[in-house]
């Protein structure tokens, strides 16, 4: 029998929503609720995952139902379309050494890592802030890749913060902040689907098969789900200079966050 | 292709080209408007969304 919990289904939509309106958030924002809570990590991360997966694929048809990117896979491809790769390309080989090393119980200092990429993101924020005023960035791309690369790096040592600084590091590289939501939504949906693919297949490889606890993921992908086919509309709706201002205060916020849940709580 | 038609690609294939343009043509009232196919796409992402949970009902 499945069960709905509101509370989760709330936190689902709030976090869900922020996700696909500023490219960041979901996981670093709702799993440390969701043990508090008193959820294991084995009834939240795979099904974080898992509504990740679907929730990214929905938002990012929406968002380009809603112009908010030009997103196309026959060729000629556009440039939306290879960014959104690229930046995909490097979480879906952070996730698969992400999950490897959780599974192997590898342990990195937790904390430490954890901190440092609070602290990027803390500074990557407050950078955003100072470079509110400046009118148009030109398109980067090596500084795209660069980024791309930390997040995957930070991703793949488990420190997370994925979105935020894919997000940040796109808007440094010159990419429009309605576009760069759009495109870091839709790779996000790609990561996830390979995350969910590596969580099943590196136990069973091993042979030793572990169980998964579904229980909280009807909540999750209802929430989640609502999430996904109303913010690309909010995305369209509010002008860039909105998220310009939302994007940066958001992730300061999702990195004292961390910084908080780490030292006081 | 002469050099017109390629500026013009060009200019098309620039990064939030399509955003940038609605965000400078639109006013937000405009922006708010939904189209009929639109609203057949979100009703069919319900769908999926109802078929989805029957199919958790089942399986869980």
């Amino acid at each position: 029998m499945i069960e709905i919990i509101p509370i989760v289904v709330i936190l689902a939509f709030l976090f869900e929503t922020m996700d696909s309106c500023a490219g960041m958030g979901f996981g670093t924002g709702l799993t440390p609720l969701l043990f508090v809570l008193g959820y294991e990590p084995l009834q939240v991360v795979p099904i974080l995952l898992i509504s990740e997966a679907i929730t990214g694929f929905t938002a990012g048809f929406f968002h380009q139902e809603f112009e908010n990117v030009n997103f196309k896979i026959k060729k000629p491809i556009t440039r939306e379309t290879k960014v959104m790769l690229n930046i995909a390309i490097f979480g879906c080989f952070a996730i698969i050494i992400s999950v490897f090393l959780t599974y192997y119980a590898i342990k990195l200092d937790k904390t430490f890592i954890k901190s440092y990429v609070a602290i990027l993101v803390i500074i990557m924020g407050i950078i955003a802030m100072i470079k509110l005023k400046s009118k148009s960035v030109k398109y980067k791309p090596k500084l795209l890749t660069f980024f791309s690369a930390l997040a995957g790096f930070n991703k793949g040592i488990g420190a997370g913060g994925y979105g935020p600084v894919v997000m940040l590091g796109q808007i440094f590289s010159g990419i429009y902040e309605k576009t760069a939501t759009a495109i870091v939504t839709l790779s996000e949906g790609i990561v996830s689907i390979v995350g969910v693919g590596s969580f099943v297949l590196i136990p069973v490889i091993s042979n030793q098969p572990i169980e998964i606890d579904f229980i909280l993921l009807p909540s999750v992908f209802t929430g989640g789900f609502i999430a996904a086919l109303f913010s690309p509309y909010l995305v369209r709706v509010f002008p860039n200079k909105v998220w310009k201002i939302i994007i940066p205060i958001y992730a300061l916020a999702i990195g004292f966050y961390v910084i908080a849940e780490l030292y006081l709580i | 292709m002469d050099n017109e038609e390629v500026q013009h690609d060009e200019i098309l294939n620039e990064i939030g080209y399509f955003a940038r343009q609605i965000d400078s043509e639109m006013t937000i009232f405009e922006r708010m408007k939904i189209t009929k196919s639109t609203l057949y796409k979100v009703i069919m992402a319900m769908g999926i969304y109802l078929t989805t949970m029957i199919l958790l009902i089942f399986i869980l």
